[in-house]
């Protein structure tokens, strides 16, 4: 039964529906305690003191740990993603000791019987701070005379990564159309439901330390606690069973991970952790803001010369997974167009703010909005149709490979696989329906309406390597258990893995089970995130399941005397198609494949069992691609946004589950929604938070989405087995700039021009009232 | 976020309520539907040592109509001005303005008294109070007082309630024959705190002008605000397009609306204009609602 | 008269069960459901009422048990989500979460479960536009809700025309 390409219903399902699901929080051990971090309350301070005296006497109160507490080699978070590319790297300390730099900075954790006990106790850790300035603003933190967020960083720059291609300025010299711009984008937090949270457990009977988290990337956690601890690596293990959500910033490293598990050491007791809303909110890693300074050099004709400029990056106090946002926003921002000269620089800049990593879209969303605003301005100053633009400029369907010119975030040569952007902007242009709503446009006008229309195409990289594995295992019943090493969080890997496996060997789809969640399961892996577990552990556990099947077709060829070449897989069975009479079980297979005890194996050249281990390391990212159009109406007198269509075309090349990935596109769309309008995380001068609730920090709701109109275009990836491209951030990269394009166009008579994102109500009232728009 | 450390008292009379509360007083807060009260245990922005819990005291579950108006007692859900026919015919004001209020789950704890005394410059219901005259009757070892609402909301989570005081009821009077309402509002999103809410109450007279308008505001300031000029610029006014938008610049420029991070002063000027409009068209549309 | 104090003994029934315990005042009924009842499905989002993961019934009612106190619920009759399946056969909101893909990670799911069947129950026939008002309260990151309003439709024709056949394996 074909598999591959159906609407399997997950099977993740039938636990979280009847609440049977297993999340951090619901792990219960006895004699478990509860660790409740103290946080910093200021931005930038020297800590005169950290006085816990009266919090270690509390009820309730096991211990409370200060820097004091931690042995050296646990002190200093490891880089979990270094790159050479950050010339001055700055690791978060795991409990600050002289200074702190940022509100939300752990200095102490105080470990008692219960989560309200240690609360109470944490309020009595008393810390003498001695004020120092707070830079908050990455331009201000650039400036000359800014104070300092790490002594020995000159001018607060982390870095800089510059790339380009061609000679800009030979091309700027000549070019006959330039157009500029300055924007700010603004991406705020990850938002999942389920905040992070560890439980960790050192079992004296095993002398393993057991650990449970939310991580995207477990595996990075068995190290560092490993090396942290002094233990070999077999001797940590970390478990995730269901993750409520990820988003890429449950994919890094913080310093809960190493400190959690360390006073579980240091006790030899069970603890949990578990972040409070209000504790992500300050100081779980968060996107924030890109001010980009950009210049595009056109033709006559709207052909793209080039792009210079440069942005600077609001990195936050340190660096726990390297330039990884902005590195992805440098190299993102030509996307599916054609730019022959390039030149724009990303200049990484610590602030006294939580630290910046990667959130869904993971500094691309920043790219297509820069792009694309700079694209409908050129449209606006050459008086073209701002599609028509697009289409000349938009890398053709037969011009892959394309290469880009430059190097990718993973170090390999950026070349664009596989796509045919054109033909999806052409298909989202017709969802929506564009010349009907042109035409619409120009009668509502008169009315004292105003809609307008806006595009944006994406390309993203994604399947990054080195690796992924897979262990196949068919057991005794016939059925198959996959053992993977990357976690899921909500993307049902163990049903698109499962549905590659039963098509292969032709089992039923609830025949296979995949193992995942358990860092016992394989012996590394690299995480899910960058849209990269489909492809990489989806190709690792297609090349399993082939050896798998062509170990069970020879071993039956051989079982059977028959000529391999007349076998079939067909409902756990091999059968002959010369000879209906013969036909062997799979369970059958791996009787014989296990053997008697104290008698020779039936088939000793094969050797035991029917496993199969296999992995598959990509030699470079794949490149999905997409287009999406709105459709908005914006009320002049509010400054509401009503969005009446959505459409997203996506290439992901082939697709395993169209429904799940449905699923991915319309929730990715919807975070893209809230990036536009409502999600900010703002601070006052002094670097406190001001958004530190859900009543504060808007996330959409029902109301705030509107259905979404998906389709596919999709052309193969020629560069993996499965063909696939990766869909897990696509719904969400393009949306600020697809929105904001159709809201300037509405505005068009006013001259509205928007250049920050996100924009409120109050902000977008503003432009226009400045603009000398009737009311 | 949990609570920090309190004391519980179920209260299951109204002696019992205001016997503990006296003995209490400041130290002391009274739970009813806790939608707004726990939310700020949990943060810890609000530290009670006792709380007195109101919810099994039977009388104040109750709303009852009389001669001169509907009482509502202190236990009565947000929930009830959805579901109970009588009570939204009764206060058609309340129904226009309770989908505005939170989320069905918050309005189905949430009281209607809890609102009012929760005080929450940005809250509908408080506004409502204004623009209808209501009266708090609030109970002490002392006696019964009430209080009108004008006089009531003091300043930001401030009301004229004294430390052993429990509110057990808000009084909302008949209102005058042939009286039309509407309430509007604009939030960042559904069920938000209001940016600016406006509430409206007007008669026309037997030409079709108004006669009595009261036009109020919530997300305006620390209490709600009377838009008294606005008001006046209506009486004898033919309602139409031009006076309606002629009072929504009067009623925007008397105002003096803060700065957030949700929406600036501007903005809030700006859309109360809007809603100013918005309100009184609705309160005109009123009356034909009623008349089908 | 009622003295106040720290611990209040309660009673009180979940999804059909009693429970007798002495809990303390300011044990949130989340808490409760979760730590001393070992209740997992329940699930806690944000403990400021802003997220309906954490949503219960409370004697028929929707409740956010973050913003209850366990003392709250004495004599009360609670529903979670692990007790919408009756008889091991589950409810058709359940059934229709699974073939809509009315859920991701799973975690608001609880919630969202809770609340749609407090609309069904009170409102048989919801549109689009009542189902996204009711559920407006309830926050979902994964979901973007499309699938969710899809599920809710799809469970209220399910309760007006019960299928006597087991659900089927595949979305249409």
């Amino acid at each position: 039964m074909k598999q591959v390409g159906r609407r399997q219903l997950r099977m993740e399902d039938d636990t979280l529906i009847v609440g049977a699901g297993r999340f951090v929080d619901d792990i219960q051990i006895p004699g478990m305690h509860h660790v409740v971090l103290v946080r910093s309350s200021m931005a930038s301070a020297l800590l005169r003191s950290v006085d816990v005296t009266a919090a270690r006497t509390a009820p309730g109160v096991v211990a409370v740990f200060t820097a004091a507490d931690l042995t050296e080699r646990a002190k200093i978070l490891p880089d979990g993603h270094p790159s050479a590319l950050m010339k001055h790297h700055r690791g978060p300390p795991i409990l600050a000791e002289s200074c702190v730099r940022y509100v939300g900075e752990p200095i102490a954790a105080v470990v008692a019987t219960d989560a309200y006990l240690a609360e109470d106790a944490a309020e009595l850790v008393d810390i003498e701070y001695e004020a120092l300035q707070a830079v908050v603003n990455p331009e201000k933190a650039i400036a000359a005379g800014s104070p300092l967020v790490h002594h020995d960083v000159p001018s607060n720059i982390g870095t800089q990564i510059p790339v380009s291609k061609g000679d800009v300025t030979q091309a700027f010299a000549s070019a006959p159309v330039v157009v500029k711009q300055r924007v700010e984008i603004h991406r705020g937090a990850g938002g999942a439901m389920e905040t992070r949270g560890i439980v960790a457990h050192w079992n004296t009977a095993s002398r393993r330390m057991m650990v449970w988290n939310v991580s995207q990337v477990p595996y990075v956690q068995r190290t560092v606690i490993a090396d942290a601890l002094g233990l070999p690596e077999r001797a940590v293990q970390v478990i995730n069973d269901d993750i409520g959500g990820g988003f890429g910033y449950k994919g890094l490293l913080y310093v809960e991970d190493l400190l959690i598990p360390y006073l579980a050491h240091k006790l030899n007791l069970p603890v949990k952790w578990i972040e409070d809303r209000r504790e992500h909110l300050i100081a779980s890693y968060q996107e924030r803001t890109q001010h980009h300074d950009l210049e595009m050099a056109l033709d006559d004709d709207g052909l793209i010369i080039g792009i210079r400029g440069r942005f600077i990056h609001d990195h936050g106090a340190y660096s726990p997974w390297g330039p990884t946002v902005p590195l992805l926003t440098v190299v993102n921002i030509p996307g599916p167009y054609k730019v022959p000269h390039y030149n724009v620089e990303a200049v990484i800049v610590y602030t006294n703010c939580v630290p910046v990593a990667p959130v869904r879209g993971a500094g691309r969303p920043q790219a297509v909005y820069a792009m694309e605003r700079l694209l409908d301005s050129a449209a606006r100053q050459l008086k073209m149709d701002p599609v028509e633009l697009r289409h000349k400029n938009l890398i053709q369907a037969d011009e892959y490979p394309f290469d880009v010119g430059f190097v990718s975030r993973d170090g390999t040569r950026r070349i664009y696989d596989s796509g045919n952007v054109p033909a999806l902007l052409d298909r989202a242009v017709s969802i929506i329906d564009r010349d009907a709503r042109l035409r619409e446009q120009t009668e509502l006008r008169k009315q004292g309406r105003y809609i307008g229309i806006g595009v944006a195409c994406v390309v993203e990289e994604s399947g990054l390597g080195p690796y992924e594995e897979a262990i196949l295992d068919m057991e005794l019943d016939g059925k198959v258990t996959v053992r993977i090493g990357t976690p899921s969080h909500g993307q049902g890997q163990r049903t698109v893995f499962a549905q590659i496996v039963a098509e292969e060997l032709a089992i039923p789809f609830e025949d296979v089970t995949v193992l995942t969640g358990d860092t016992d399961n394989v012996k590394y892996s690299i995480g899910t995130f960058a849209s990269r577990a489909g492809i990489v552990t989806g190709s690792a556990v297609l090349n399993g399941a082939r050896e798998l099947r062509d170990r069970v077709l020879k071993f039956a060829a051989t079982t059977l005397q028959a000529n391999e070449s007349e076998l079939f897989l067909d409902e756990s069975t091999v059968r002959d198609k010369s000879d209906p009479g013969k036909s062997i079980s799979y369970s059958e297979i791996v009787h014989l494949a296990v053997g008697d005890s104290g008698r020779p194996l039936s088939l000793r050249d094969f050797g035991p069992g029917m496993s199969a281990r296999s992995s598959f390391s990509p030699s470079t990212n794949v490149f999905p691609t997409g287009s999406h159009a709105a459709v908005v109406e914006v009320d002049i007198r509010t400054g509401k946004v009503n969005i009446l269509k959505y459409a997203a075309v996506e290439d992901f090349g082939n697709v395993i589950n169209p429904l799940i990935v449905d699923g991915q596109v319309i929730g990715g769309v919807a975070h893209g929604i809230g990036n536009t309008f409502l999600e900010r995380v703002k601070h006052d001068d002094s670097g406190q938070i001001l958004t530190g609730t859900f009543a504060d920090y808007l996330m959409p709701t029902t109301l705030d989405v509107p259905r979404i109109d998906v389709d596919y275009l999709a052309t193969v990836c020629p560069l993996n087995p499965l063909g696939m491209k990766g869909a897990g951030q696509g719904g969400t990269i393009p949306v600020a700039a697809v929105i904001s394009a159709a809201v300037e166009n509405a505005l068009e008579p006013f001259g509205v021009r928007l250049a920050h994102v996100p924009f409120s109500e109050s902000e977008l009232l503003d432009l226009i009232q400045s603009s000398g728009a009737s009311q | 976020m949990k609570p920090a450390p309190f004391k519980y008292a179920a209260a299951r009379s109204l002696d019992e309520a205001i016997s503990l509360i006296q003995r209490f007083g400041e130290d002391c807060r009274v739970i009813a539907g806790g939608q707004s009260l726990m939310a700020m245990m949990n943060l810890r922005t609000a530290r009670p040592s006792v709380i007195v819990d109101i919810a099994r005291i039977e009388e104040l579950g109750q709303w009852r109509k009389e001669p001169d108006g509907i009482v509502i007692g202190a236990m009565v859900r947000q929930r009830k001005l959805e579901t109970d026919t009588e009570l939204r015919a009764a206060l058609p004001l309340l129904a226009d303005a309770v989908g505005s209020i939170g989320h069905v789950a918050t309005r189905s704890r949430g009281t209607i008294v809890g609102s009012l005394c929760h005080a929450d410059p940005a809250a509908e219901l408080p506004v409502c109070a204004v623009a209808l005259d209501a009266t708090l009757v609030l109970q002490s070892k002392n006696g019964e007082r009430e209080v009108p609402a004008a006089e009531f909301f003091k300043g930001v989570f401030t009301t004229n309630t004294r430390d052993d005081e429990l509110v057990t009821a808000v009084r909302f009077p008949t209102p005058a024959d042939r009286t039309l309402t509407a309430f509007d509002e604009i939030a960042r999103r559904q069920g938000d705190f209001a940016m600016v809410s406006t509430a409206c109450t007007a008669r026309l007279d037997n030409t079709g002008a108004f006669e009595d308008v009261r036009l109020v505001f919530g997300g305006v300031g620390d209490i709600p605000v009377r838009a008294t000029e606005a008001e006046r610029s209506l009486i004898g006014a033919k309602p139409d397009q031009e006076c309606m938008t002629n009072a929504g610049i009067i009623a925007a420029a008397a105002l003096s609306p803060y700065d957030d991070i949700h929406a600036t002063s501007q903005y809030r000027k700006s859309i109360a204009a809007v809603l100013t409009e918005r309100v009184l068209q609705r309160t005109l549309d009123s009356s034909q609602e009623k008349a089908h | 008269m009622s003295e106040p104090r720290d611990e209040i003994d309660i009673s009180l029934t979940v999804n059909g069960s009693g429970h007798s315990r002495t809990v303390p005042a300011r044990l949130t009924l989340a808490d409760f459901l979760r730590g001393t009842l070992g209740m997992t499905g329940t699930h806690v989002g944000c403990e400021h009422g802003a997220c309906g993961a954490c949503t219960v019934l409370i004697d028929g009612t929707m409740a956010r048990s973050c913003l209850t106190l366990a003392v709250q619920a004495d004599g009360a009759e609670i529903v979670t989500v692990e007790g919408l399946a009756t008889d091991g056969a589950l409810h058709p909101i359940q059934t229709a979460f699974k073939s809509c893909h009315a859920l991701q990670c799973g975690f608001c799911t609880p919630g969202f479960l809770i609340s749609s069947v407090a609309l069904l129950n009170e409102n048989p026939n919801p549109t689009e536009q009542e189902i996204r008002e009711w559920l407006s309260g309830n926050l979902c990151r994964c979901t973007g809700y499309q699938f969710i309003v899809d599920a809710v439709l799809l469970a209220a024709e399910k309760l007006k025309n019960p299928d006597p056949s087991p659900a089927v394996a595949l979305s249409e």
